[in-house]
C-alpha cells in the first residue's frame, strides 16, 4: 500500500475547506436552529417592532385552538400531496423509464428529451402554460364539453387541488425518469441474457431482477419525492396562490412570514407574522422527519427480502 | 431480440401519448402567442391563420425581458461557478480523508439536508445586515457546497488514484494548482452534471425572488413573469409571448445539447 500522505501544507487545504463550512454554518445551520429559537417568539418581518418569547402560545394557537379543523384539514392536504406526487410520478417515471430504455426503440432520445422538457422549460413557465391550457376556454375546457362536462378547473374548490398534484408531478417526472434510466443502465445486460436461457417470461424478469438491483435507486428516488413534495411552495403559490383548497402547509408558512399568496383566510393574518410561521415550519419539520423514517423502514424491510 | 409485434405497436402508442401529454400544451402555449387579441377571444383553441408577430415586440417591450434575462445569467453563472468550487475544495479533502474529523463533516453535511427549513431567519439576517434587495444577498441565498453536488463530488474523487496526489505534490505542485488543473479535467463528468442541475434549479428559482426583491431591476426572468402575469392577467396573447420569449432560448440550447445534458445527468444518477 503506497504513502496516501502527500507533502502539501495542512493549513492550505483546510483553508480551502473553510468557505463551504463556513457557508453551511452561516446560511444552513444556524438559520435552521433558529428557526427552532424563533418558533418561540412573536418575531415579526417589519422590523421596529419589538419582539419577546411567548413560550408555545404559536404552537398552542396552531394546533389547539379555534384553528383546529384548518390546520387538520392543510396537514391533510400536505400529506396527500406528498403521497399522491411520490407514488405517482416515481411510478410513472419508473415505467417511462423502462419503456425508454429499450435500445431498439426509434424516436427514443427524441422522447427522453420530451419528457425532460419541462425542467429545463422551468417552473414559472410550466406553471402559467397550464394555468392557460386550463382557463375556461382553453383545450381542456372543450375536450371536457364533448363529454357534457365543465369545470372552473383552478377556480373550482374541488377541482383545483388535483390539477395542482397534476401539474406538479407533470413538471417532475423528466429528472425521476432519468434518475431511474441511469439506475437501469446500471444493471448489467448478462443477468437478463442468463435468465432468458433459463427461460424466464418479462415479468419475472422485472420481479426478479430489474426492481431488485433498481431498489436503492428507487429508495433514494422515494426519499427525495417525499421531502421535497412535503416542501413544494413555488407550483402552488404561481398557479393559484393558495386558493380554493391547495394550500399545504409549506404555502402557508410563506402565505404567513411573508404574505406571499393570496389571502387564504384571514385567520393568521399575514401582517409578517414570522414567529408564528416558524412554528409552522417546525411542524412541517416534525411530518417530514416522520414520512422519512417511515420510508426508510418500509424500504428497507424490502430489502430484507431481497 | 426481436419483439412480437403487438407489443412493438403497444409501445409506439405509448410513446406517442408521452409526447402529446409533453408537447401538446406548450405548442397551444405557442399558438395563442401568434393570435392577435381578438382572434384569441373569438376561437381560443383553433389553429392560427392570421399570424401576428406584433404580440412579440409588445411583450418584449413591456416585460423588459431583455433586462431581467441578463440579471438571470448573470445569476446562473456567479452561483453555479461559487458553487462548484467551494464543493470541488471540501470534496477532495473529504475523499481523501486528509483528516481524522472527515467523515463527521460528511454526516453533517448529509445531517443538514433534513433540518427545518431556515428560511424565516435567514431573511432576518439579510434583513438586518442589509442584504434585502440586492444582488449579493440574493445570489447568497442559493450558494451552497453541500448536497447533491458535494456527494457527487466525493464519490467521484474517491476512484480517482492517488499516485498522481503524492507525485505532484513531492514535485512540488501547489494545493490549489493541483486541484485546478489535473483534478478538474479528471473529473470534468461529474462538474458538468452538477454545473448542468445547479443552472436549472437558480434558472428555476421565483419563490426567493419573490421574498428577497423588490426593485425591478434586479429581478430575474422567473420573477419578471410573475409581476407581468399581475399586470396582463387577462391579455393571454400577450402573455404568452413572453412566455415563448423567456423560454425559446433555453429550448433552442436544449434542442444542441439535449443529448449531452441527459447523458450528464444520467452519469450523474449512476454515482448514486
Amino acid at each position: 500500500m503506497m504513502l496516501t500522505k502527500t507533502s502539501w501544507n495542512k493549513r492550505i487545504i483546510i483553508l480551502c475547506m473553510l468557505p463551504a463550512i463556513l457557508f453551511y454554518l452561516l446560511l444552513g445551520i444556524i438559520p435552521s436552529f433558529l428557526t427552532f429559537i424563533f418558533s418561540f417568539t412573536n418575531i415579526s418581518g417589519i422590523l421596529n417592532v419589538s419582539w419577546k418569547f411567548i413560550g408555545l402560545a404559536n404552537y398552542k394557537e396552531f394546533l389547539l385552538l379555534q384553528n383546529y379543523r384548518d390546520t387538520i384539514n392543510t396537514i391533510e392536504r400536505t400529506i396527500i400531496f406528498a403521497f399522491a406526487v411520490t407514488l405517482i410520478q416515481n411510478i410513472l417515471a419508473l415505467l417511462v423509464a423502462l419503456l425508454l430504455n429499450n435500445n431498439m426503440l426509434k424516436g427514443r432520445n427524441f422522447s427522453r428529451a420530451v419528457v425532460f422538457l419541462p425542467s429545463v422549460l422551468g417552473v414559472t413557465v410550466t406553471c402559467y402554460v397550464w394555468t392557460l391550457f386550463f382557463t375556461l376556454d382553453g383545450p381542456a375546457s372543450t375536450f371536457l364539453q364533448w363529454f357534457g362536462l365543465h369545470s372552473s378547473f383552478f377556480g373550482s374548490q374541488t377541482a383545483a387541488f388535483p390539477l395542482v398534484i397534476f401539474v406538479q408531478i407533470w413538471m417532475s417526472l423528466g429528472y425521476a425518469m432519468v434518475i431511474y434510466l441511469a439506475g437501469l443502465q446500471g444493471i448489467p445486460t448478462e443477468i437478463y441474457e442468463s435468465g432468458i436461457i433459463d427461460g424466464t417470461t418479462p415479468s419475472q424478469a422485472f420481479r426478479m431482477i430489474t426492481l431488485p438491483m433498481l431498489w436503492p435507486t428507487i429508495t433514494v428516488n422515494v426519499l427525495m419525492s417525499v421531502i421535497g413534495s412535503l416542501s413544494v411552495v413555488q407550483t402552488i403559490v404561481l398557479i393559484t396562490g393558495g386558493a380554493n383548497n391547495t394550500d399545504t402547509l409549506a404555502m402557508r408558512i410563506y402565505n404567513s412570514a411573508f404574505g406571499v399568496g393570496k389571502q387564504i383566510q384571514q385567520i393568521s393574518g399575514s401582517t409578517l407574522r414570522q414567529g408564528y410561521a416558524a412554528a409552522q415550519s417546525m411542524v412541517l419539520f416534525v411530518i417530514i422527519l416522520i414520512f422519512t423514517i417511515a420510508a426508510q423502514y418500509l424500504m428497507s424491510r424490502r430489502d430484507k427480502q431481497i | 431480440m426481436k419483439s412480437p409485434i403487438a407489443l412493438n405497436v403497444v409501445r409506439y402508442f405509448l410513446v406517442a401519448v408521452i409526447i402529446i401529454v409533453f408537447l401538446f400544451p406548450l405548442f397551444f402555449i405557442f399558438n395563442t402567442s401568434l393570435k392577435t387579441e381578438y382572434d384569441f377571444i373569438k376561437s381560443p383553441i383553433s389553429i392560427v391563420t392570421n399570424i401576428h408577430l406584433a404580440n412579440y415586440i409588445d411583450a418584449y417591450t413591456k416585460a423588459k425581458l431583455d433586462l431581467y434575462a441578463l440579471n438571470s445569467v448573470f445569476f446562473v453563472a456567479v452561483v453555479v461557478a461559487v458553487s462548484l468550487l467551494l464543493s470541488l475544495f471540501l470534496a477532495f479533502p473529504l475523499a481523501r480523508r486528509f483528516f481524522k474529523s472527515t467523515s463527521f463533516i460528511y454526516t453533517a453535511f448529509i445531517a443538514g439536508m433534513f433540518l427545518p427549513s431556515g428560511t424565516i431567519p435567514m431573511w432576518q439576517m439579510f434583513l438586518r445586515a442589509g442584504l434585502y434587495d440586492t444582488r449579493l444577498g440574493y445570489m447568497l441565498t442559493m450558494i451552497s457546497g453541500g448536497g447533491i453536488t458535494l456527494f457527487l463530488f466525493v464519490s467521484y474523487i474517491k476512484y480517482l488514484p492517488k499516485d498522481f496526489d503524492e507525485a505532484a505534490s513531492i514535485d512540488g505542485c501547489g494545493y490549489i494548482r493541483y486541484i485546478l488543473t489535473i483534478i478538474v479535467p479528471l473529473m470534468k463528468p461529474a462538474i458538468s452534471s452538477m454545473a448542468i442541475l445547479s443552472a436549472i434549479g437558480v434558472w428555476n428559482e421565483v419563490i426567493n425572488s419573490i421574498i428577497y426583491l423588490s426593485t425591478d431591476r434586479l429581478f430575474p426572468v422567473t420573477r419578471g413573469l410573475y409581476v407581468f402575469r399581475g399586470q396582463y392577467s387577462v391579455q393571454w396573447t400577450l402573455f404568452t409571448s413572453a412566455l415563448v420569449i423567456v423560454a425559446a432560448p433555453m429550448v433552442i440550447l436544449y434542442i444542441f445539447l439535449q443529448r449531452f445534458i441527459i447523458d450528464s445527468v444520467i452519469t450523474g444518477g449512476l454515482k448514486f
